[in-house]
């Protein structure tokens, strides 16, 4: 789906990514990891075209990123980003409405199939309850909420994920995070996501790409990424893997 | 739960249609009363005769009206009352767009300095006018020629790396009107006892505007009100932010460049031709936001209607129920500024 080749990207004389090379499959989960300004969200803006490749190439199923318009990008890739702040009182539903912009002709008004479109992403999410509400008036974590339905409304082929949980409680985070792995292996819906909680990437993630300074420091699939020797380079933070399933952080002062 | 909402969605486009057809209405009542009105005292009747005589290039129609009457109504009463809307839809629509390619709800024309630039403009010309002999400069191209100048400096100032960020606009805009504030100030200390051609100029006001005027804003406001409709849909995106409306196959760059320019174009045309009107920019679209929500596709159409509605309310009233004619933008603040208060405070109440 995805392949990363030789890819630098700098900012103001500031390497921010080296040497970057990777290849993602259709239908995986794929979660970056790295410390605070490792690199990670330009990562992120570069492989869904916000921002332009300095050097290097990214395709995106076998053609270059480049050759595709804004318009066909956003009709096969959905992003969802991270703290979106809406200054005007758009309800929750004309927000989600919006995912549906670039399957809709200008001037016309959504159709039927769109509408249906629409309402069931906004109940996969939980959040008919407030689609008539402003979404000035809701919380981060509802706000987060509403953004990931809109996503979804886009009918991605691929979904990116800009820590998209970050305000979000947990019951709705792994309730949100096991509906995409859901679609990940029912519809091979491919995600790659940014997150901070590792406990939660261990637990959902088919594989783990790492970043530190810039650099790639490890690729593959989550059960034999993450060790307790690769977190511990990477923030510097012990924690012990538990017996059974997943990962136990156990910070040390 | 699915099907009421698909229900309170048509409902609403429904009352949309139905709101913006009222307005419609309301103005065109609104155009033909202030017509009538007036210091001189002219009978409905008159008026109907002269507008369908001149129409229909039928001066027998109209030949039993005393002459003054007559020119009194197609010389003075329709240009103005033609001004006044189409400077008000104007004003409104380029508050609303302004607002949201900024993302800013308190932005309107004057926040990107483009105002300011005009006012500098025709201010120059006045001055010009004052003290040069033999040299007339036309005021409304001055402050045409100010405005565009001056958004061209706010936005190279803005634009870093050929991108032009919202923040970076608003600071800008900043800038520039305290500097243009400050040139126009120093315009006016050495302008001396002429003073008050500027002041009165900068206060804001239609009286007498001639056809000219007409011809000159008309034509141009409403190419850009239509050119704003048609991409509403993509600055209902914008106000999501760049990243969003990019994500969701919108052209940014291009777009809000279409909006600058068609916002610009519409403030540089209204401050042309009366000067500064403040407050008609603001309260329009924020008051139409209340009452049926922040979608560009309506928002945009109805500010047009409503801004041309009040300003053409405040105008009639400035000139016929005064004693004395004060100029139109101190009203619509004075009036304006209140009723905002009071919107805004119930409904932050009725939230709780």
């Amino acid at each position: 789906m995805y392949s990363v080749k030789n890819l630098y990207f700098s900012y103001q004389d500031q390497k921010i990514l080296k040497n970057i090379n990777f290849f993602i499959e259709r239908g995986k989960l794929t979660t970056i990891i790295g410390p605070n300004g490792s690199g990670k969200t330009t990562l992120l803006n570069l492989i869904t075209g916000q921002l332009d490749v300095c050097s290097g190439e990214i395709c995106f199923q076998n053609k270059l990123l480049k050759s595709y318009s804004i318009k066909a990008l956003s009709q096969k890739t959905a992003i969802v980003s991270q703290n979106v702040e809406v200054h005007f009182p758009f309800t929750c539903m004309e927000v989600v409405m919006m995912g549906r912009n670039p399957f809709k002709s200008r001037m016309k008004n959504l159709n039927k199939k769109d509408l249906d479109v629409v309402l069931k992403c906004m109940e996969m999410t939980e959040t008919l309850g407030f689609a008539n509400k402003s979404i000035t008036n809701l919380s981060g974590g509802e706000r987060q909420r509403v953004m990931i339905a809109k996503a979804l409304a886009q009918t991605p082929e691929v979904l990116f994920l800009d820590e998209a949980f970050s305000n979000m409680d947990i019951q709705y985070t792994i309730k949100l995070l096991n509906l995409l792995k859901d679609k990940v292996q029912k519809e091979k819906l491919t995600v790659i996501s940014i997150m901070h909680d590792l406990n939660l990437t261990d637990l959902f993630s088919d594989q783990i790409l790492a970043l530190k300074n810039g650099k790639m420091v490890e690729y593959g699939k989550t059960q034999e990424v993450i060790r307790p020797s690769l977190i511990k380079e990477l923030f510097g933070v012990n924690v012990r893997k538990n017996e059974e399933k997943g990962l136990v952080i156990l910070p040390t002062i | 739960m699915e099907n009421n909402l698909a229900m309170t969605l048509k409902r609403k486009y429904y009352k949309e249609k139905w709101i913006g057809f009222g307005f419609a209405v309301l103005l065109m009542i609104t155009f033909f009363s202030s017509i009538n009105l007036g210091r001189a005292n002219i009978g409905t009747n008159d008026v109907i005769r002269v507008i369908l005589g001149k129409i229909a290039d039928q001066h027998e129609m109209y030949a039993v009206i005393k002459e003054s009457y007559a020119a009194i109504i197609w010389n003075i009463r329709i240009p103005r009352v033609l001004v006044a809307i189409i400077v008000g839809s104007g004003l409104a629509v380029s508050g609303a767009v302004f607002q949201s390619l900024l993302m800013n709800p308190l932005a309107d024309s004057y926040t990107m300095g483009v105002s300011s630039g005009a006012a500098f403009g025709a201010t120059i010309a006045m001055f010009v006018n004052m003290f040069i002999d033999g040299f007339h400069l036309s005021i409304t191209l001055c402050a045409f020629i100010g405005a565009f100048l001056t958004l061209g400096v706010v936005v190279s100032i803005a634009k870093v790396k050929g991108y032009l960020s919202s923040s970076n606009l608003i600071i800008a805009g900043i800038i520039v009107t305290s500097i243009l504030s400050a040139g126009i100030k120093f315009l006016k200390s050495l302008a001396g006892e002429n003073v008050s051609v500027i002041v009165n100029w900068l206060m804001g006001s239609l009286a007498s505007r001639s056809w000219e005027h007409v011809f000159i804003s008309f034509p141009i406001i409403m190419i850009c009100i239509i050119v704003c409709i048609y991409f509403s849909e993509d600055l209902n995106l914008l106000c999501l932010g760049e990243k969003e409306a990019k994500a969701l196959g919108v052209d940014t760059q291009h777009t809000k460049r279409i909006f600058l320019i068609c916002g610009s174009l519409i403030t540089a045309v209204c401050v042309s031709v009366s000067g500064i009107i403040s407050f008609i920019g603001l309260i329009v679209p924020h008051m139409l936001r209340f009452a049926i929500g922040s979608d560009n596709r309506v928002l945009i159409p109805l500010s047009a209607l409503l801004g041309g509605e009040l300003l053409l309310l405040a105008d009639t009233a400035t000139r016929s129920f005064m004693n004395v004619e004060i100029p139109v933008g101190v009203l619509t603040t004075l009036l304006g500024g209140p009723f905002f208060i009071y919107i805004f405070m119930t409904r932050n109440k009725s939230i709780q």
